[in-house]
């Protein structure tokens, strides 16, 4: 096992080897910084490249664009507020605020350090896990799925501000999105109107880019003043967020551990992993929770500690079945079958156990390097929080409403954007909370298919499955518990029962 | 021009409609499985926006506003920064919808890159008062990064469906 260890660390210091991976980390940098551009474009303009390549290189440049691309991908969302891809949704509400008050740097060296901590975290991981992998993944089922499903719903409640009912529209409405198109069950197709290009449903990249990236944009250019007129630290600021997220070690710990473990169970892509870290942050700690989504640094290290953690995740069920965790996966397995890499129960072979190390290393040195390189530049980036919108917002709307069209290569697509852009920006301007849509959207679909095949497989017994009941007793309790805090009834009740009970004392 | 607290009570009345809607063809296709959960989201949405509509309707007859409190949410809005004239945010908002929605209008007829040149060229000049050196470099320079990323990234570009150019 040792010298596989060592075998393939050689392999990937190779200079031609090293030279791939930092091509694949820069490439995936410039994708990340690009709103709207993510790991899959360049993943899958990657693929006809790598063709008769030497597999280290491969998996060097493949699984170097793609952890650089979640890491690259901070910029946009703290600087401008514009998510750089689905996957850094959470960052924004807390990263954000911080660029706001003068920060930014603070933020990007906190979400760079989480990243390669993560990062890391994810690849021990990916070796850790292989062997024990089979009975946990054999062990989630439809029921199960469909329960996890559900608890990542309920954290619409969780992450919510204010009054619940509209978090729950927009949660509802996002679902209700998700059911436009093919039904999978059935093959019968929902609420198109007959029109053609519904026919496929809504795109994830479309919804978030109508969602999040382009009212952003657009509420900058109507501000017509820069994101924050000067920055707290002019030096150290990156060094000084990087030393936060050493404070706080069980935030970063903690979200990497659920990163991965939320990686390794297909189907919950990073869109989803990084609001349920987000809200089980908020959820857990102890001190000052009034805080999120103002620009506390806890808001920015669970998201990109998980997001880079769940990279080491996804490849298990990649590796050691064959069966993609997310769509980059997908992409990433159709390059390995190119390579003539086997994937599959053959990977655990003595033979090809090196091949483990060579993701194992690739991971680690890809994130390590994607976060370096994004650190370095932070200080200068930052700067654009400074820059007045009219500086880069009209480029961005133009390169925005042209990664939509990639989605489906449709007019369809840019028509679907600018009405989503519209009617988000109207949503933010009544106070409608548009997280939860996203999120409702995501596992709607997803929670539809897990239910289905729950009961065609086990009729309606699957309730009574022990591990359905004890998710199911969570996402009650988490319900519950938003519910209660929500409303202040909680809060109310306690206060009241101890000032009754001082009255009575005395 | 009414409140954004009305606009909410009627954006509230627009969705239990569109829930309602959806409710109706899910309850009417029940029989099959495509409709079993589109019929379980859409009567829970009937049931929180019918609840969220008296709510607000309740609060904005009593005279408050529904539209003060804190909501989660992310990215940039324009109450932003220091508070600005209304009436200035109002026009502003309507003048940039109208840009948003010309960008598509002006691909249609000419081919998206050459429009979106035009548009940005046109959005620096009549909006941002930029002077026509600063927009002659600018969109030059875009040009030419947007060029080096369509060839490189193999990015499919619009096509202008009115003049089939591009």
């Amino acid at each position: 096992m040792f010298e596989s260890a060592l075998e393939a660390l050689q392999m990937i210091l190779s200079p031609e080897n090293l030279l791939w991976l930092v091509i694949g980390v820069g490439i995936g940098l410039i994708l990340g910084l690009i709103p709207g551009l993510g790991g899959i474009t360049g993943m899958a303009v990657l693929l006809p490249l790598i063709v008769g390549m030497d597999p280290a290189s491969g998996i060097g440049m493949l699984i170097g664009l793609n952890a650089a691309t979640t890491i690259g991908d901070t910029f946009p969302s703290v600087l401008m507020g514009v998510p750089g891809t689905a996957a850094s949704q959470a960052t924004v509400v807390d990263g954000y605020p911080m660029a706001r008050k003068g920060l930014a740097n603070v933020a990007l060296g906190a979400a760079f350090t989480s990243n390669m901590i993560g990062g890391i975290i994810g690849a021990v991981a990916l070796f850790l896990v292989i062997p024990l992998a089979r009975p946990i993944i054999v062990g989630i089922g439809s029921p199960q799925l469909f329960m996890l499903s559900l608890l990542g719903l309920s954290l619409v409640i969780v992450i919510s501000r204010g009054a619940l009912a509209p978090a729950l529209i927009t949660g509802l409405l996002g679902m209700l999105l998700a059911m436009i198109g093919s039904a999978n069950m059935t093959g019968d197709y929902r609420f198109t109107g007959g029109v053609l290009y519904l026919f496929d449903g809504v795109d994830l990249a479309v919804l978030a880019i109508g969602l999040f990236a382009i009212p952003s944009v657009l509420s900058l250019l109507v501000q017509g003043e820069a994101v924050s007129n000067g920055m707290s630290y002019k030096r150290g600021g990156v060094l000084r967020g990087a030393r936060e997220v050493f404070r706080h070690k069980r935030v970063v710990v903690g979200n990497s551990l659920l990163g991965t473990a939320l990686g390794i169970i297909p189907g919950i892509g990073g869109s989803v992993i990084d609001w349920i870290a987000y809200g089980a942050t908020k959820r857990t700690v102890r001190k000052d929770r009034d805080n999120f989504g103002k620009g506390d640094i806890r808001g920015v290290i669970a998201p990109e500690a998980a997001n880079n953690a769940k990279d080491g995740g996804v490849l298990v069920p990649t590796l050691m079945f064959g069966i993609p965790g997310s769509a980059t996966a997908a992409i990433l397995l159709g390059g390995l079958a190119t390579m003539g890499v086997a994937t599959g129960p053959t990977i655990l072979r003595p033979e090809n156990i090196y091949l483990i190390f060579v993701f194992v290393w690739t991971l680690a040195m890809a994130n390590a390097l994607g976060a370096i390189a994004s650190a370095s530049f932070a200080g200068p980036l930052s700067k654009l929080s400074l820059l007045k919108p009219y500086s880069y917002a009209p480029f961005l709307l133009v390169i925005m409403v042209l990664a939509a069209y990639q989605s489906g290569v449709h007019w369809g697509d840019i028509v679907t954007v600018v009405v989503l852009a519209l009617l988000s920006w109207g949503m933010q301007a009544i106070k409608w909370p548009r997280p939860p849509l996203i999120i409702g959207f995501v596992l709607g679909q997803g929670a539809e298919n897990y239910l289905w095949i729950s009961v065609s497989r086990y009729d309606w017994s699957w309730l009574a499955q022990p591990a359905t009941i004890v998710l199911g007793v969570l996402v009650v309790a988490t319900l519950v518990a938003g519910f209660a805090n929500g409303s202040g009834k909680l809060t109310r009740l306690t206060k009241s029962i101890l000032t009754r009970q001082k009255v009575n004392d005395a | 021009m009414p409140s954004l607290s009305v606009i909410r009570v009627i954006s509230t009345g627009v969705v239990f409609l569109v829930f309602m809607g959806a409710a109706v063809i899910s309850l009417g296709g029940i029989a099959s499985p495509t409709y079993w959960f589109p019929a379980f989201i859409a009567i829970a949405g009937v049931l929180a926006s019918a609840y969220s509509f008296g709510r607000d309707l309740r609060l904005v007859r009593a005279g408050e506003s529904v539209v003060d409190g804190e909501v989660t949410d992310l990215g940039a809005s324009v109450d932003d920064g220091d508070p600005q004239d209304s009436a200035v945010v109002r026009r502003r908002v309507r003048d940039w919808t109208l840009w948003l929605i010309a960008l598509p209008a002006l691909s249609l007829v000419l081919p998206f890159f050459y429009a979106s040149l035009i548009w940005i060229a046109a959005v620096l000049r009549f909006s941002g008062k930029r002077s026509w050196l600063f927009i002659a470099i600018s969109v030059v320079a875009f040009g030419v990064v947007l060029n080096v990323l369509i060839v490189l990234l193999d990015i499919h570009v619009p096509p202008a469906l009115l003049t089939g150019w591009g």
